[in-house]
């Protein structure tokens, strides 16, 4: 049985109440609700369960954190999300945190897969191109001109 | 108690390649908003960057020019943050592998030399233009500038005056210039600081909390700015406070500086190497190569000027202050070998001529082969120093051929003693008064009788065969 | 109407230089498939009906004047969205890209145009290519031909849904973490993820650049073969193109692996592996024994790391290549923004998904200030010992046989709950990915649901002739990928 169903059974149990096809529903979607606000996954459970967790209270998503990285990827989410969020970040950095089993010491970090190096192009001007194809996709724009609301303060 | 400022700069110099760092548009200053754009410096999606060799090939010149080492495996690096003017929302930089380091340069103040460091040369792509719109209270965004090539300079905090900020921003941008890395118009942005300070007490080691102030591009602003902001901080100390680390702006019209938000303070800028390019490695023969076509720097031209031209230190140094200048007076130099005439009308006629004109260096077209043309006119006696400013003057103006314009203008010296003589028999007619003041002991009558003799001769007359005739004359009537 | 089931892109290439059809009734042809099945399989995000006919007609003008002779001449195709196709939409699955035009072709685009490819339009995906079942698109989930309550796999799942539906004859997709492979399993069809460098990046939008590649998707591998050998090569528009000649396969069809050795990982058929996928894969492996290869097994340990490196490096990659996603150059924008920031906020938060929001906060967190040695240069470093450890295994073996998936394809919404859970599916993928060398997806069976299954052959870099030929004798030997789903089989009635 699921949490979910566990918690509806319990429900009827203590109050009595039948509950009807539509109002199950209804029960069920307001249940999800706060099982993500409190960033139950159930599904989560298991796989984390099968995964090798080292807790992450180091590297602590905290809110601070999550509001930090909302900051630093332009991005706003509700407060259901960052709930999600949270709790979905700390598992997978759990997760991520195998790699320091590993010892890298003597290791060289490989951004490329390749040693290749010096791919260059020589310095010759070709033409631009033209101006309504570069704007023609923005959602606003004036004068030839991409347009923001002013950056000026 | 007596304070100490330390400063220490990150100039960002434009570099002349034809094209942007990373594709094939023009890098050419100005043009309509967006018509100097493509998919690529726009930031459209799935469009990846080809960096531009002559880049890498100025940036290795600038740093052998600053006593650099070049760093023979370097790569590109991404500075992320969300700005409407950098189209990608990451600028293309060098952090943990930037080409040149190590590196130093001697200033000159009132006599004083000393080494300023280089901590770093870094390759890096510029941003756009952002234009505020009174009339919608909108921006306007203008990717023209975005892509084009920037080095960015950073000093050691080696500065204790504004006057060494002066002097090595100066030397900074002679360099740049003699290299052809860049033309450094600072009213067109193409070389600009970020300045950073901070004051401690005198005698301490221990720098104090510094402040920014970013692209300035006007030497006096720089000055101006230095000594306000140093003031302010003591002041500050002074009076108890303490300093804090932040952005300030400079207003030049109010002569103050001014703290920007703080929102704009506080950055993360997430570096990691640049995935779409691959990594620089340059070898021995890239940098001797670079070595042996190093254009000569001013230093070395004016200590060569002083000893194969025999120039003083002072003239060696004005015609070496501008690059174009100093190719006007070498190449005329070698056409007629003549230094110190050059050197004469170099620094008299052409620096007159582009202070009157306002024209800068790098905008000047005078022909060094018709500089040369002209000294021999002169030394030829074809025409007289009179006769080849104007000429001179007309060069410069319209470019015109000398040649052809002295005999256009009638400037030919008359070297036809039968002329001058009939001309100085008339003089000594006309002026009876002078021959008796010249019989009265009275010399100076001899100059006007001179004066009279170039008049009637338009001034094109050879000095020499007026003196000889008129000495001549002179000798049978006294 | 003809059909051109059981017929492989090269057959049908044939057949219009043979004049037995023109290109435009194989493209009338492709259309009504599209038409018949794709609101059930939902493969397509677009579909460009009336430039593809005149795309056809035109093709089909140039194979009568003989200027062009390209065996894909007039074969009609689709492309992934997010692979650029000049003014025609390019959504990336994404609401952020729903209106999108850009004003120039990919390089692989170009490169199957001038080859006389028709495109038939453009397929479905993971939001970015973010996802490994293609439910994260903007535009709906695509169901499997197989079964369409089951997931097509991802990202790539419109590309591998469609060749399967018969929707398209082939398709190019992006793998960057096994987006090719992994949907070419659950679909039942061939797939090429090719060594880095070896296609042009250009005009592929970009996830996590170091790992992007374009590839192939086909009914057989030697479909997948000619179309690799048209898009390969280098290109001056893309530094991290490799300067190479492209691939010429022409001797990989003898259908013999005498002398050939292939390694058998032991550590990727251990616990979490459906035994619904071992089996055939290890039956596959006896095949390709009996065709000549000598198969030896051995442990590579390393690739255990293989999925948190990955996501470290792809999450970091696409947080700053996704940050170019502001609402002020194209995509969505939020009407009436107050200021700036408002701008960023409300286009980026209502743009993006929940599942490309989450990749950019954690590649956030990874290359922020303090936390970069510890998992972004961390992950590089394991991606360094991963791509050591297969240098070592292919100074024993010719390549590497494995599975491309633990799991057949499961049912819409069963994973889509827990990411973790979601990317832990990419084990036996992205490792190959890190080390940046090819591998082939090629179907070698059925589970006990009948879903196809996938086995997955990994080479040394710009060894993908070996694994063509190994690929090749294998179907030659088998008949897995002439299966055909039940509603191929039934025609469009």
């Amino acid at each position: 049985m699921s949490v979910q169903e566990k918690l509806i059974a319990c429900l009827v149990e203590n109050t009595g109440i039948e509950l009807t096809e539509s109002m199950l529903e209804d029960v069920k979607v307001r249940l999800n609700m706060i099982l993500d606000l409190v960033g139950y996954s159930e599904a989560g459970e298991t796989a984390v369960a099968e995964s090798k967790v080292i807790n992450v209270a180091e590297t602590g998503i905290d809110d601070n954190l999550i509001k930090y990285l909302e900051e630093l990827s332009r991005l706003e989410l509700t407060r259901d999300e960052e709930e999600r969020a949270k709790g979905e970040l700390t598992k997978i950095l759990g997760y991520i945190d195998m790699l320091n089993e590993l010892d890298t010491e003597n290791v060289e970090a490989m951004s490329h897969p390749f040693p290749y190096t010096n791919n260059f192009r020589d310095d010759e001007c070709k033409a631009s191109t033209e101006r309504e194809l570069i704007l023609q996709n923005a959602p606003q724009q004036k004068d030839g001109c991409f347009k923001v609301p002013t950056t000026v303060e | 108690m007596n304070y100490q400022m330390v400063v220490g700069l990150e100039v960002h110099v434009e570099l002349s390649t034809k094209s942007k760092i990373f594709c094939s548009c023009t890098t050419e200053f100005g043009g309509e908003p967006n018509t100097h754009v493509c998919p690529v410096c726009s930031g459209m999606p799935g469009v990846l960057p080809v960096l531009n060799k002559k880049v890498v090939d100025f940036a290795i010149r600038a740093g052998l020019a600053t006593n650099c080492e070049i760093t023979r495996y370097n790569k590109f690096d991404r500075k992320n943050y969300f700005y409407p003017d950098l189209p990608k929302a990451y600028q293309v930089s060098q952090l943990y592998l930037p080409i040149c380091r190590n590196g130093k340069v001697e200033i000159d103040v009132n006599g004083e030399k000393k080494y300023i460091g280089i901590h770093e040369i870094h390759m890096e792509e510029d941003a756009g233009k952002l234009v505020h719109d009174p009339w919608d209270d909108c921006t306007l965004v203008d990717y023209n500038r975005c892509g084009v090539p920037l080095l960015e300079i950073v000093s050691e905090p080696d500065f204790r005056s504004a006057d060494e900020v002066i002097a090595y921003l100066t030397k900074l941008r002679e360099t740049m210039m003699y290299l052809g890395v860049s033309d450094c118009k600072m009213q067109e942005g193409s070389m600009r600081a970020d300045v950073n300070i901070s004051v401690m007490p005198v005698g301490s080691n221990k720098f104090g909390t510094r402040t920014e102030m970013k692209n300035m591009n006007s030497f006096k602003a720089i000055y101006k700015a230095i000594n306000y902001e140093a003031q302010r901080q003591i002041e500050l100390l002074e009076s108890g406070g303490v300093v804090t680390q932040e952005t300030r702006r400079w207003d030049d019209n109010k002569d103050a500086s001014f703290a920007m938000r703080s929102k704009e303070n506080a950055q993360d800028y997430r570096y990691f190497p640049e995935p779409d390019l691959l990594p620089i490695e340059i070898s021995d023969e890239w940098i001797q190569n670079t070595v042996d076509n190093m254009p000569e720097l001013p230093e070395a031209k004016r200590a060569r000027y002083i000893k194969e031209f025999g120039l003083s230190e002072y003239d060696a140094s004005v015609i070496t202050a501008e690059r174009q200048v100093a190719y006007i007076f070498e190449d005329a130099t070698k056409i007629c070998g003549k230094p110190k005439e050059v050197c004469n009308y170099v620094m008299g006629e052409l620096m007159r001529l582009m202070s009157e004109t306002g024209t800068l260096a790098e905008e000047l077209e005078m022909d060094p082969a018709k500089i040369a043309q002209i000294i021999e006119l002169v030394t030829s006696g074809k025409i007289n120093r009179t006769a080849a400013k104007e000429v001179f003057e007309a060069v410069f103006k319209e470019n015109v051929d000398p040649d052809k314009y002295i005999e256009e203008h009638d400037l030919v010296m008359v070297d036809n003693s039968d002329e001058v003589e009939a001309i100085i028999t008339k003089v000594i007619n006309d002026n009876p008064k002078s021959i008796e003041d010249l019989k009265a002991g009275k010399a100076k009558a001899r100059g006007f009788l001179v004066g009279q003799t170039m008049k009637a001769l338009k001034g094109k007359a050879n000095p020499q065969t007026v003196n000889k005739i008129l000495d001549e004359k002179l000798a049978e009537i006294l | 109407m003809m059909e051109f089931t059981n017929k492989t892109a090269l057959e049908i290439g044939q057949m219009i230089k043979n004049k037995e059809v023109s290109s435009v009734e194989v493209t009338k042809d492709m259309l009504q498939n599209i038409k018949a099945r794709d609101e059930k399989v939902n493969a397509f995000v677009t579909v460009f009906e009336e430039d593809a006919l005149k795309q056809a007609e035109e093709v089909q003008a140039k194979i009568d004047s003989g200027e062009l002779n390209s065996p894909l001449a007039g074969v009609p195709m689709g492309i992934k969205d997010n692979i650029c196709t000049k003014d025609r939409l390019t959504t990336c699955g994404s609401k952020m890209l729903y209106n999108f035009k850009p004003p120039y072709n990919a390089a692989v685009t170009d490169k199957l145009e001038k080859a006389g490819a028709v495109v038939l339009g453009k397929l479905n995906m993971d939001e970015f290519a973010m996802g490994g079942s293609t439910e994260t698109s903007y535009f709906g989930s695509t169901g499997n031909p197989w079964d369409v309550t089951r997931v097509p796999g991802g990202s790539s799942g419109g590309s591998a849904a469609a060749v399967a539906a018969e929707e398209v004859t082939y398709a190019l997709g992006s793998d960057t973490g096994g987006s090719i492979r992994q949907p070419c399993s659950f679909c039942g069809v061939s797939g090429i993820k090719p060594t880095y460098g070896a296609v042009s990046r250009y005009g592929l939008v970009a996830f996590a650049s170091s790992l992007d590649q374009i590839g192939p998707v086909g009914r057989d591998i030697k479909d997948c073969a000619e179309v690799l050998s048209v898009i390969s090569g280098h290109d001056p528009k893309d530094s991290t193109s490799v300067k190479r000649p492209v691939f010429d396969f022409s001797s990989c069809f003898d259908g013999d692996l005498k002398g050939m050795k292939i390694g058998i990982p032991t550590n990727y058929f251990g616990k979490g592996l459906d035994e619904d996928v071992k089996k055939p894969v290890l039956e596959a492996a006896e095949t390709l024994k009996k065709l000549g290869a000598e198969i030896e097994e051995f442990e590579m340990n390393i690739v255990d790391y293989a999925i948190p490196a990955y996501y470290v490096l792809a999450c970091a990659e696409a947080s700053s290549n996704l940050s170019r996603y502001d609402g002020i150059k194209y995509g969505y924008r939020k009407r009436d923004c107050e200021d700036l920031m408002e701008v960023y906020l409300t286009s980026r938060s209502e743009g993006f998904g929940m599942e490309v929001k989450r990749r950019i906060m954690l590649g956030s967190f990874v290359l922020s200030s303090g936390y970069y040695d510890a998992y972004y240069n961390k992950s590089l470093k394991v991606r360094g010992l991963i791509k050591k450890s297969f240098d070592e295994a292919f100074e024993k073996y010719d390549m590497i046989l494995s599975p491309v998936a633990p799991t057949t394809a499961y049912k819409i919404g069963e994973n889509s709950s827990d990411p973790l859970k979601m990317y832990l599916g990419d084990i036996y993928t992205v490792s190959v990915n890190l080390a940046g060398i090819p591998a082939v997806s090629v179907p070698c069976g059925f589970g006990a649901e009948g879903m196809p299954v996938g086995m997955q052959l990994i080479g040394n870099a710009f060894e993908e002739s070996k694994l063509v030929k190994a690929a090749y004798a294998f179907q030659k030997a088998t008949d897995f990928h002439t299966k055909k789903p039940e509603m191929v089989k039934g025609g469009n009635n």
